[in-house]
């Protein structure tokens, strides 16, 4: 049993830890006393290989002691002839000195006394072989005999007369294990593919991880990350070197400018400085660069429309319903895109932004296109109609054109989307103080003689309160919601004297 | 708006001032961990709105004995219909038709009871957006978290930080460079950075929170830190200021509504 214990670990590394549906264990079966006749007598050849080297090796270093060399060039071929591969490897990883040569079991000149295998045992077992330098020359005997072949059954006896028996079981492994042994059994095929490959990228805390793939990256992707964070170049190629350079599949600082310099140069991307602020080139081309991303990708998502009946776009068996004038049929499948602005932050900025709404997170701020950012005080009808003013050809080309899907042109369904108070400075506007302070109704703040009429006519904020109904809503929002007409509306809005006649005129 | 019908309460029946509205703000402060915005009116921003509703029970805990049992009753049940409300007016997703239904009934449920439980409530043009409007919309479109404004206030915090990175002599220059660099940066949406990253699976629902009493979680389990006098003193004085603009708003409101009434009493006779 002492001898066969260190072949265990050995037997069980050759056995794939992952994927093993059965666990392999060398059991004692039965113990016999009496002799037990060797055999197996393959074992004797090794050890004779194994006893004429360490002879070899003792007649080499007794001619080194007496200052004698031994050109073993031209014994070599024969002897690597005979030598095992792992010895070959060996000998190919020592270094070409002489003293190597003193450890060097092979350059034997003529053929050792090969003993019989009685008398290695008969040597054994006088006690011959119990130095520290053979207990690996006697692990790798016992293991040649013990692990060769497909027995089912070992027998070992012991010094006291005693055999005993031992037969290989296989028992099944889990088929669900934990987390901790699902840890522990990927680390160590890790560890293997690691010992395989020739290389192992360790990692600081010990931890040891797999060579992944390199990235595939495009270079106008790079760009983008580059500009993201306001990474400077010499940042990025900092980084580059030290994940390898051109390895590492990143593109050098002169492709990155080149690339850098063509996506500038695009119309969606250029930007132009005009009084009121600095402003995309063409919003119209920043969508349709957006959608034709997002239609590449496949990531472009439909937001269909209902109508006012709940019936999805589409499925209704009633003609289509035109829910808001200007804008598309429900029955059509467009495209939303929402335009807001809001002033904001420490330096007082205007901020324009325009959204596709048909994507998975439209307000995450790496889905949302800049359109504008106009240094301004104060966010007033006519600073708003200003900045405005730049973009309006473009929304107005989009209304007309649509955007192109998957090359199928698509109506735009435009949106206001930033909050009350810009709305109202949009359209000129008082805001919640205006005697009509509902941008999408008529009507009015609070019940007072002088606008009896309408009152009756419109109702006030409270006025759906009695019967829970809201009896003064007109589709005066139809007309808030999408620019273009609320534009032109409400310039002549602003600009009367009589708003309430204004607004019974436009109505 | 609940928050501040919670305030008019009191004043209603003359049992609470000032020391009530600062009592509200330290619970809000402690118990909630909530304060007020400095930048915004004295106003609650950002996820707090949600917070706040998600611990409605503590506010209302703190209005008993405080008020009559029917502003009590109107004022939780408008909370809980305020926390279905909020939950479809925010969630960026596309609302399911039953939902919105739901919504249009919660939404006039919900002003009518303010309306009519604190009668000196005003309606704003937000309000009456609120339940007149926005189920409108909702129903068209699906969705109104969908079409809101976060990415536009992301944008502000965004050039505030980034923008003073850039060279340029003028506020416009830099501005310029800015949007350069952002429109840039589409190139590299959130998708690439998702290409590589290693997928999680998300926890299990309520697997991070600290159910156990004697969960080193809790704040109350937690070793307590020292703490500064000045900092302090600093939140106990912006507390005392935002009760007392709180209280004079108030007073304000409920006074013009009390001397309106007056009035309208006495043309009547």
């Amino acid at each position: 049993m002492a001898a066969s214990a260190p072949t265990y670990p050995a037997l069980l590394s050759h056995l794939p830890e992952n994927d093993a549906p059965t666990r392999v264990s060398v059991v004692p079966t039965e113990t016999t006393v009496g002799e037990v006749a060797c055999e197996d007598c393959a074992a004797s050849t090794l050890a004779a290989r194994l006893s004429g080297e360490r002879k070899a090796a003792a007649q080499h270093a007794l001619q080194h002691e007496h200052g004698l060399s031994i050109d073993s060039s031209a014994a070599e071929p024969a002897a690597a002839s005979e030598q095992p591969a792992a010895d070959r490897r060996s000998s190919q990883a020592s270094s070409p000195g002489r003293d190597n040569h003193a450890f060097m079991p092979t350059p034997v000149t003529e053929p050792p006394e090969i003993p019989s295998c009685r008398q290695f045992l008969d040597g054994l077992l006088a006690g011959n072989y119990d130095g520290t330098q053979d207990k690996p020359v006697l692990e790798a005997v016992a293991n040649a005999i013990l692990l060769r072949g497909e027995r089912p059954e070992i027998q070992l006896k012991h010094k006291n007369g005693r055999v005993r028996l031992y037969a290989r079981q296989l028992s099944p492994r889990k088929d669900l294990f934990k987390t901790s042994q699902a840890n522990k059994r990927r680390a160590a095929a890790l560890r293997l593919q690691a010992g395989n490959s020739g290389h192992r990228e360790t990692a600081r805390r010990g931890r040891t991880r797999p060579s992944g793939t390199p990235l595939c990256l495009y270079i106008a992707e790079q760009v983008g990350l580059v500009a993201a964070p306001s990474m400077s170049h010499t940042g990025f190629n900092r980084w580059r070197l030290a994940l390898g350079g051109r390895r590492s599949g990143l593109a050098s600082l002169s492709t990155l400018r080149a690339a850098r310099r063509e996506l500038s140069l695009l119309p969606g991307k250029q930007v132009v400085i005009t009084p009121s602020g600095a402003h995309l080139a063409s919003l119209a081309a920043a969508i349709q660069e957006r959608v034709s991303d997002l239609c590449d990708r496949d990531l472009l998502l439909e937001r269909p429309v209902r109508d006012f009946r709940l019936v999805p776009a589409g499925q209704a068996a009633h003609p289509p319903v035109v829910a808001f004038p200007g804008s598309p049929p429900s029955s059509e499948r467009g495209v939303q895109i929402t335009l807001g602005l809001d002033k904001g932050g420490d330096t007082g900025t205007v901020k324009i932004l325009a959204t596709v709404i048909n994507q998975e997170h439209p307000n995450s701020p790496a889905n949302t296109i800049l359109v504008g950012v106009c240094p301004s005080q104060d966010d007033k009808y006519d600073g708003l109609a200003a900045m405005l003013d730049t973009h309006l050809p473009q929304i107005y080309s989009l209304l007309r054109d649509g955007v192109w899907v998957r090359g199928v042109r698509r109506l735009v369904r435009l949106i206001l989307g930033y909050d009350y108070a810009a709305q109202c400075n949009v359209v000129g506007h008082k805001g919640g103080s205006a005697t009509k302070p509902c941008l999408h109704c008529l009507s009015t703040r609070s019940s007072s003689e002088k606008q009896t009429a309408l009152d009756a006519a419109f109702g006030t904020l409270c006025s759906w309160l009695a019967s829970l109904a809201h009896p003064g809503i007109t589709p005066r929002w139809s007309g808030v919601r999408y620019l273009p007409s609320i534009r032109g509306r409400l310039y002549r809005f602003h600009f009367t004297r009589r708003k309430e006649l204004a607004i019974g005129i436009f109505d | 708006m609940v928050q501040r019908s919670a305030i008019d309460g009191p004043l209603w029946w003359r049992q609470a001032g000032t020391n009530f509205a600062e009592e509200l703000v330290q619970l809000l402060h402690e118990k909630v961990r909530v304060r007020p915005a400095s930048f915004h009116g004295g106003l609650f921003i950002g996820r707090d709105c949600h917070t706040i509703g998600d611990h409605s029970y503590v506010v209302c805990a703190s209005l008993k004995g405080k008020v009559s049992q029917d502003h009590l009753d109107a004022y939780e049940r408008a909370w809980s219909i305020w926390n279905r409300v909020r939950r479809t007016l925010n969630r960026a997703v596309i609302i399911p038709a039953d939902e919105s239904a739901r919504f249009r009934a919660d939404t006039a449920v919900m002003v009518t009871l303010l309306k009519r439980s604190f009668s000196w409530l005003s309606i704003s043009p937000k309000l009456h957006i609120l339940m007149c409007h926005a189920p409108e919309f909702l129903e068209c479109f699906g969705s109104i978290g969908l079409y809101g404004e976060q990415g536009l206030e992301a944008c502000h915090g965004r050039y505030g930080q980034i923008a003073v990175k850039y060279p340029g002599a003028t506020e416009l220059e830099r501005a310029a460079d800015f949007m350069r660099a952002v429109a840039l940066a589409r190139e590299a949406g959130a998708d690439v950075l998702a290409r590589h990253s290693p997928k999680r699976r998300p926890s299990k629902t309520g697997a991070l929170k600290a159910t156990r009493v004697g969960d080193k979680r809790r704040r109350e389990n937690k070793p307590q830190q020292p703490v500064c006098h000045a900092e302090t003193r600093k939140p106990m004085k912006k507390r005392k200021q935002w009760a007392t603009a709180v209280a004079r708003e108030w007073t304000t409101t409920i006074g013009a509504f009390w001397r309106a009434r007056e009035q309208r009493l006495c043309d009547r006779k």
